[in-house]
């Protein structure tokens, strides 16, 4: 009750922020009317997005999974080697696409192939996590009984650890997938090509009806992706092959055998292509990379009272998205999930509108902010609070809709409707997920909030940019040092609380 | 857990109730959007408008972005009172909402506008701009007034058709620019006019390497624009305010170290009118619908 008493006041004052306010309405009234004849280009420009996140999303996937066992401190040979690796790969995954961009743009030049690059590692990342803390969660009793049998630590990992991992593996590769269709708008800002290049010239010449082409076609893609994701894995899940004979069951193997090497010809094939620079570039390349990877190391350290006011209002904007999102998401849920939604239509309607939500950039939302609310905090605050509610909403309605029917059931029975199901059966059962994804959307948050300075909504991104663009790298290395140090320190919380919750 | 989440709703509460608060005292908003290809990093405009408040006697409230879009629409909106803003930039803000210049400011040599330069490297075979035809050109991006605008109109009434004479990419930065010519990626980089030496530590043969082949037209300085809501009397005051303070001492020294700008003449929208006339040439359609 106090919850909910609290989250009225807040939106009562957010309303009240929005209502007075018809500048807002004003910016999506121009936003209303798509430019059609625009749709050839941005379509281009859309394929080149998608092929270039496939293969990267591939890559870092395919990558993953064998780092991930070295990783894991449940299977790793040794325990102190998944100790320092998960300390390097979680300072990795603090940087911002943004650096990575920078650093690789000077290496490999212009185009696809950095973007590529760029992409596979943020995709190689993602998936890292994603799987150690899956193989992690695999239950002790499964691996010990496997041990029992006298599996060697390799006959584990054959029998016991991957065909686990092979079905997750698919769904890494989505979550991945239109995560780098979403990042590759940001990366168009270092002239890596694809959708996002044209996004951000339509943006700074306000070429409203063009950008509301790219939003609709992007919205289009991303159903799309979560339409085929859908059906991926509803086909691996059902699938049961009949084998009619032994010649039958030989050929599947050997088709089975291929597939793998198969796909990983096609990717370096697509790599080759989109590499279009030769070797000597390339060292070229490479001893100017590293030139701005030392100076980044010569930390400068005097920069520190920006730094501490940029990590203060990150921080600040995070929390805030992160709570209202929260909020919104534990509400939102309960009418998207099918298996709950007062009907199957309110579901659909829901998740629509959902669907909207996180795949409106957060920066184009952030100026619509600006013309109600000013600039500043806020502003960014609130158009991440309406992307991290998308989010949240979709990863959380799909762990309801997964959770067995029984617990429902059993309340439902005793005559509660099934809002009070929710409330006191299935909510408190699942609240340990919950928190764990609200845990992990605050940590992006964060790196959310370094875009969104970009354009004046405050946090660390606008010192970041800056910098970035004056090469003084000295500094990007401090604020990089300083939002690492807090993004580890958020994540060390989060584990504690989530060990706490369970 | 239920106490988390209190605590939390309460942290967001607070954060809610303290940004909607103070709006009754009068405040007026500065914003600013450096040029990229300034002189100077400009991250903190407090001691400017700590000058402003002082001389309006309202407090004045700063705050930077590196890209112009935000500032633009918080100028339509009403709620960025006036800000120091890229050329392309106000001319976009004058046509979605009447938004004004009222200033623009000076560079060292007492000039209100300035200039971006093509180079190339130096055994290059481009002597002339009728050289350029065939090769790759590489610009900063379709925002920049001085990395793209500009430099690509030049090569436009000097006869070049831009999507079949040359190829051309979008850098992201000056920097960058200068950097593929240096590794040979492109053929022509557009930058402004010192960045050879500003980025001499990262490039530091650069000026060895590579050879000035010719200058755009001017292009003309940041603007100071105020939002067209904001009343007659208002516009005088910020004008004449700025105008004191590059006159007193203190005012002159402050704006020539921390910003790079040596003063300011009152500028009129016909000043801007050659940033229309050059993206019609570019082919840039400015007047969408609205």
């Amino acid at each position: 009750m106090l919850l909910i008493f609290i989250g009225y006041r807040v939106e009562f004052s957010l309303g009240r922020m929005l209502a007075g306010l018809p500048g807002m309405a004003d910016l999506f009234r121009r936003m209303a009317h798509p430019n059609f004849s625009y749709m050839g280009e941005v379509f281009e420009k859309i394929a080149e997005t998608v092929e270039i996140a496939i293969l990267s999303s591939l890559t870092g996937v395919m990558l993953a999974i064998p780092v991930a066992l070295l990783t894991s401190e449940n299977i790793s040979p040794n325990l102190y080697l998944s100790k320092i690796l998960n300390a390097v790969f979680a300072f990795f995954r603090t940087i911002p696409s943004l650096i990575w961009a920078a650093i690789l743009v000077s290496i490999f030049s212009i185009g696809k192939f950095p973007g590529m690059i760029a992409l596979s590692i943020i995709a190689f990342l993602m998936s890292l996590k994603l799987f150690r803390e899956y193989i992690e969660s695999i239950n002790e009793n499964q691996l010990n009984s496997t041990r029992s049998v006298g599996a060697s630590s390799l006959e584990v990992l054959r029998y016991c650890v991957l065909p686990n991992m092979m079905g997750m593996a698919v769904s890494v590769f989505f979550i991945v997938f239109e995560t780098n269709i979403r990042s590759a708008t940001v990366l168009g800002l270092v002239g890596a090509g694809g959708i996002g290049q044209i996004m951000w010239r339509d943006l700074n010449h306000l070429r409203y009806d063009n950008l509301a082409t790219i939003i609709l076609m992007l919205f289009a893609t991303i159903l799309l992706i979560d339409a085929l994701s859908f059906m991926v894995r509803k086909f691996l899940q059902e699938y049961s092959p009949k084998i009619r004979s032994l010649e039958h069951y030989r050929k599947r193997k050997i088709l089975k055998s291929m597939l793998l090497p198969l796909i990983f010809a096609g990717l370096v094939v697509g790599i080759i292509n989109s590499l279009n620079i030769t070797l000597e570039r390339m060292a070229v390349g490479f001893r100017q990379g590293s030139q701005i990877v030392f100076r980044m190391l010569q930390v400068d350290f005097s920069y520190y009272p920006r730094l501490f006011e940029g990590i203060f209002e990150s921080l600040m904007i995070a929390v805030f998205a992160t709570v209202v999102g929260g909020f919104f998401a534990i509400i939102f849920s309960f009418f998207a999930a099918y298996n709950l939604a007062p009907g199957k239509l309110v579901s659909v309607g829901m998740k629509g509108l959902i669907n909207v939500m996180r795949t409106f950039p957060p920066i184009i939302m952030a100026i619509i902010f600006f013309r109600g609310v000013g600039p500043g905090p806020l502003a960014g605050a609130l158009a991440l609070s309406i992307y991290t509610t998308g989010v949240l909403t979709k990863m959380y309605s799909e762990v309801l809709e997964n959770m067995p029917e029984n617990v429902r059931d059993s309340v439902l029975v005793t005559g509660a409707t099934r809002l009070e199901a929710y409330r006191h059966g299935i909510f408190p059962q699942t609240f340990a997920n919950f928190v764990s994804l609200l845990l992990y959307r605050m940590e992006s948050n964060i790196r959310n909030s370094a875009i969104l300075g970009i354009i004046g909504a405050g946090g660390i991104g606008t010192a970041l940019t800056m910098n970035i663009n004056w090469r003084n790298w000295e500094r990007v290395g401090l604020l990089l040092l300083g939002v690492s140090i807090m993004i580890i320190l958020i994540d060390r919380l989060s584990n504690y609380l989530r060990h706490k919750v369970k | 857990m239920k106490k988390i989440i209190t605590v939390l709703l309460i942290i967001s509460m607070t954060l809610a109730f303290t940004a909607c608060g103070g709006q009754d005292e009068e405040v007026i908003t500065m914003g600013f959007v450096p040029m990229r290809d300034g002189d100077t990093l400009i991250e903190s405009v407090e001691p400017l408008t700590d000058l402003l408040s002082e001389e309006l006697g309202v407090e004045v409230k700063g705050f930077t972005a590196t890209n112009y879009v935000g500032v633009v629409e918080g100028l339509g909106s009403g709620q960025v009172d006036f800000g120091f803003i890229p050329p392309l930039a106000y001319v976009l803000a004058n046509q979605e909402s009447d938004a004004e210049v009222v200033l623009t400011s000076l560079n060292r040599n007492g000039e209100a506008f300035y200039r971006s330069q093509f180079l190339v490297r130096e055994d290059s075979d481009i002597e002339d701009f009728q050289d350029v035809i065939g090769k790759t050109v590489g610009f900063v991006d379709p925002s920049s007034t001085s990395g793209y605008l500009f430099p690509g109109a030049f090569l436009v009434t000097e006869g070049i058709d831009l999507e079949r004479d040359i190829q051309y990419i979008y850098s992201g930065g000056h920097d960058q620019s200068l950097q593929l010519l240096l590794n040979g990626d492109i053929d022509v980089a557009v930058t402004f006019v010192d960045a050879r030496e500003r980025y001499s530590q990262d490039f530091p043969d650069a000026m060895d390497r590579t050879r000035l082949l010719g200058y755009t037209d001017d292009i003309p300085n940041i603007s100071v624009t105020v939002s067209g809501s904001m009343e007659e009397e208002r516009r005088g005051q910020i004008q004449e305010a700025l105008l004191t303070i590059a006159e007193r001492e203190d005012g002159k020294e402050l704006l020539q170290e921390l910003f790079n700008m040596h003063g300011f003449v009152p500028a009129t929208d016909a000043d801007y009118e050659v940033i229309r006339t050059t993206a019609e040439i570019m082919n840039i359609d400015l007047r969408a619908e609205n």
